[in-house]
């Protein structure tokens, strides 16, 4: 609930006093105008009753006066002589009363003169009767004179008691509207302050809880607060502006050594000592920094902490001033926690981070090394290192030139000598387990375990041994499973090799297995190099010798022009190298497939069965020109073949990005035709032409009639391309056999055969070139060929 | 190597003595044993003193060709299977091979797959 502020429950306060003064204020006011209304009206009374006696005392002189008249008696004039005296008083008190009265008071001369002249007419009779007796006043009386004046006298009393009572009326009305006003007026007043009051003591209760709650609540966090400070895991530690001790928590105390009672108000150098770890120099008191400084201030690293009973501890903390809701400095909280474990944890780390880098480098020693000697040696040393042995040895297995295995060893930590006189471990019940590779053999003290001493003649170490006690020892097996060694490790004293180094020393021996089955993959390897270098030599003379021959074939056939007499020849040269090349290839592929293709020699035989193999297509290229067979013709369909030949090399365009264009005379005939061999020819063309256009461009294939008018109709294949074209001086040369322009992957052989195919078919065959715009071959077959015209040559 | 295992015993006859090791060493590593002869003296020789499974013979030997020392060795073991192979493929040859009992008729150069599967059949 939202707390009541203090200034609304005083203004509400404030305006319930203010009401209730307003309306004493006005219950005063309406009691005073009753008060007067009343003292009015008893006025108002006093003059009618006055008035009223005035008449009476008139009236008791009138009869008074006419008993004298009337007997003469002295004694009746006492009455009239009493009335008369009477009535003074009254006018005198009517006078007074009227004062504030102008109506009345201006009727008062009036009765005056209206009571002296009755007055008078008696006094007048009374003298009358005095003197002149009995009838004189008989004569009054029975003349009945003077009623005038009193009947006049009568009615202006009457008439002044009228207004009397007029006037008195209209203040009893007054005084009772007054009445009802001040009665409302204070009773409306009384019930909204009444209202009021009841407001303002609901919001005071409300207040009041309020508070109540808010100091719960406050209570609560300052119990929680206690409660956190003491249980928190750091030490926690106050003081106040001047460094005095203001509160520690359980730990702070535990670390200090300060009980509670005992540090409060003491300085904080008392009892928070700190000095640098290593120089042992008192450390700057963190409070007095960061009350200066008004800073959070972290301390240094590797403080050590004294304690009251002189224990030091390494300690990590930091110190922040506390402050204020306006932010004044009022002391300073330190935290701190005692990190001996964690350094312990630290050091643990770094030890193992030692491990691994040492492992890792031995892992990548053994991994790049080849050579058996040194793989042993860095795997002892540093297994010897890293499970704190004295000294070790490593037993393995090496494989000799022919062979045969025989047992080397490494040593680490002891020099050679010290083995040298023992020979190699025998198979004894300490030692078989490694040897058999049944895994990992560590013993706290071995002198003393069942398996030692048993052998004869030593029963147990050699005379002059290094001491052993503990004794760590794992079989190195490789991947095949074969036992290929075992690493030993010693110490003289007892129990110093734990399970950690007994894993380390597992891992290190896996490695150690790998690395030599590595060095015994690179001993073979090294003999297969020296197969593949003879079968290298080999290939090599073969082909020096084969191009030889053929460049003096060439020359021969160039100059003798003898070509098809030497076709023999060629054939069966060329049939001689297929069977080297096939040896040669064997081996190659033989060799390969027992390398893993990452090996770098497996390239280098690849490239070996390739160059073979395109001595093997050469000398298929040469077997086919000199291939006696002759066409074996057909009526074929000349769009499908020239369709299947572009097919073939359908792939090769592509890749070469080359446009084919394709034109056919829909009236071609069919030609009696070798169709493979037909083929043949196109293919070799198409092949030139792609060849002569590396980067790109188009290929033309049109096939059309050509009819001459001297000469017989001939059906026309035109393959024309964009390429480099031909120098003039070569053209005339390029149906001769071995001429080239891919020197490397042709013999100069392809449009020879095409010449002589064409030929054999009774066509002709035609090229026409301009260098760097293109070549157009043109294969002219005759159409009306019979079967019978084939030369069988 | 052992002989016991005769049904995988292999002779090989060529005068190509880069052939002989060739196929001596992929058959050996196919799991046969083999022997090879550089001619068809030191084939008979062989013959007469182990027990072969099959035989591969070249064809263009001197002075014994294969398929003389073909008639010869399944006149002394009629059970041997027998591979002639040759790069002079010729139709008289090829008969005269099957005739005299011969197993199969490869050329040079040999397929090495299709050599191997050949054998493997049949030695099984």
């Amino acid at each position: 609930m939202k707390q009541i502020p203090n200034q609304i429950l005083m203004a509400v306060l404030a305006s319930i006093v203010g009401l209730l003064v307003t309306n004493a204020w006005l219950g005063y006011e309406n009691i005073e105008q009753m008060r007067q209304g009343s003292l009015a009206a008893s006025r108002n009374r006093s003059i009618i009753v006055a008035l009223e006696n005035t008449i009476s005392l008139v009236t008791e002189a009138e009869s008074g006066h006419r008993g004298y008249l009337i007997t003469g008696e002295p004694e009746y004039l006492e009455p009239y002589r009493k009335a008369l005296a009477n009535i003074d008083g009254q006018i005198k008190f009517l006078e007074h009363a009227t004062a504030n009265n102008p109506v009345q008071r201006t009727r008062i001369p009036e009765l005056k003169r209206r009571l002296e002249t009755r007055i008078q007419q008696l006094q007048q009779r009374v003298e009358a009767r005095a003197s002149e007796g009995l009838d004189a006043g008989r004569q009054a009386i029975l003349l009945n004179r003077g009623k005038v004046e009193m009947d006049d006298l009568r009615q202006h009393v009457a008439e002044m008691v009228r207004i009397e009572s007029e006037i008195r009326d209209a203040s009893v009305q007054r005084s009772a509207r007054n009445y009802n006003v001040a009665l409302s007026s204070s009773l409306i007043g009384d019930a909204v302050a009444m209202l009021m009051v009841a407001a303002f003591i609901y919001l005071l209760g409300r207040h009041l809880r309020e508070r109540k709650r808010t100091e719960a609540v406050i209570h609560e966090q300052r119990e929680l607060f206690r409660t956190t400070i003491s249980s928190i895991g750091d030490a926690v530690l106050t003081t106040d502006t001047d460094g005095r001790v203001k509160s520690l928590n359980r730990i702070a105390q535990s670390l200090t050594g300060w009980p509670e009672e005992a540090a409060l108000g003491q300085d904080l150098k008392t009892v928070f000592p700190i000095v640098n770890e290593q120089t042992n120099i008192p450390a700057e008191n963190p409070a007095a920094r960061v009350l200066r400084g008004g800073t959070i201030v972290g301390l240094a690293n590797h403080t050590i902490l004294v304690a009251r009973d002189g224990r030091r501890r390494p300690i990590d903390d930091s110190a922040a001033p506390i402050r204020d809701a306006s932010g004044n400095v009022l002391g300073a909280v330190m935290v701190f926690r005692d990190v001996s474990e964690r350094r312990k944890t630290e050091a643990a780390v770094q030890a193992e981070a030692h491990t691994l880098a040492t492992l890792n480098r031995v892992g990548r020693t053994v991994a790049a090394e080849l050579d058996l000697e040194r793989v042993v040696q860095v795997v002892t040393d540093a297994a010897t290192e890293l499970c704190g042995a004295a000294f070790g040895a490593f037993f393995y297995n090496a494989i000799g030139e022919k062979g045969e295995s025989y047992l080397l060893y490494a040593l680490s930590g002891a020099p050679r000598e010290a083995f040298e006189k023992f020979g190699t471990p025998r198979n004894t019940a300490v030692f078989a387990p490694t040897f058999r590779g049944e895994g990992l053999v560590r013993v706290a003290d071995i002198t003393k375990d069942p398996r030692y001493g048993h052998n004869w003649p030593h029963k147990g170490m050699p005379e002059g041994h290094l001491p052993v006690r503990s004794y760590l020892a794992a079989p190195v097996v490789s991947r095949s499973g074969k036992v290929i060694g075992g690493l030993f490790f010693g110490h003289p004293d007892i129990d110093v090799f734990t399970e950690r180094a007994e894993r380390i020393i597992a891992g290190i021996a896996a490695q150690a297995a790998i690395a030599i089955d590595n060095a015994y993959v690179y001993q073979a390897a090294q003999k297969e190099i020296e197969q593949r270098a003879r079968a290298e030599e080999a290939l090599r003379r073969s082909e020096d010798k084969f191009r030889r021959q053929a460049e003096e074939l060439e020359r021969q056939l160039i100059a003798s022009g003898r070509l098809v007499s030497v076709g023999e020849i060629t054939a069966s040269m060329a049939h001689e190298f297929n069977n080297p090349l096939g040896i040669i290839l064997g081996f190659a592929e033989e060799v390969r497939s027992e390398l893993p293709p990452g090996d770098h020699n497996h390239r280098a035989l690849l490239i070996i069965e390739e160059e073979t193999r395109r001595c093997q297509k050469i000398i298929q290229e040469l077997l086919q020109f000199t291939r006696s067979t002759g066409p074996e013709p057909a009526w074929t369909n000349i769009r499908e073949t020239v369709e299947k030949s572009l097919a073939l090399v359908a792939n090769h365009l592509y890749k070469q990005k080359i446009d084919l264009h394709m034109g056919f005379d829909v009236e071609f005939p069919q030609i009696y035709i070798d169709a493979k061999q037909l083929e043949q020819v196109l293919v070799n063309l198409y092949l030139n032409a792609i060849a002569a256009m590396p980067n790109g461009g188009n290929l033309w294939v049109n096939t059309k009639i050509d009819l001459p008018i001297d000469g017989a109709p001939t059906g026309v294949i035109e393959v024309k391309d964009t390429g480099s074209g031909i120098e003039p001086h070569d053209l005339p040369k390029i149906f001769e056999p071995f001429f080239t322009a891919k020197k490397r992957t042709g013999l100069g052989l392809g449009l020879s055969v095409c010449e002589r195919i064409v030929k054999n078919h009774g066509g002709r065959i035609e090229a026409a070139s301009q260098p760097g715009e293109g070549t157009q071959v043109t294969v002219h077959l005759p159409v009306e060929r019979k079967a019978a015209m084939f030369d069988p040559g | 190597m052992s002989e016991a295992n005769n049904a995988h015993s292999i002779l090989i006859v060529d005068d190509e003595e880069n052939l002989l090791v060739l196929l001596d060493r992929i058959l050996s590593k196919e799991g046969y044993a083999v022997r090879t002869a550089h001619d068809s003296h030191q084939a008979l020789d062989l013959i007469a003193n182990h027990q072969f499974r099959a035989a591969i013979l070249d064809i263009k030997m001197f002075p014994i060709d294969g398929v003389t020392l073909l008639g010869m060795i399944k006149a002394r073991v009629p059970a041997i299977r027998v591979v002639m192979i040759t790069a002079y493929p010729t139709t008289d040859t090829r008969a005269e091979s099957m005739q005299k009992g011969a197993a199969a008729y490869l050329t040079k150069p040999l397929d090495i797959v299709e050599f191997k599967r050949v054998l493997r059949e049949l030695t099984h």
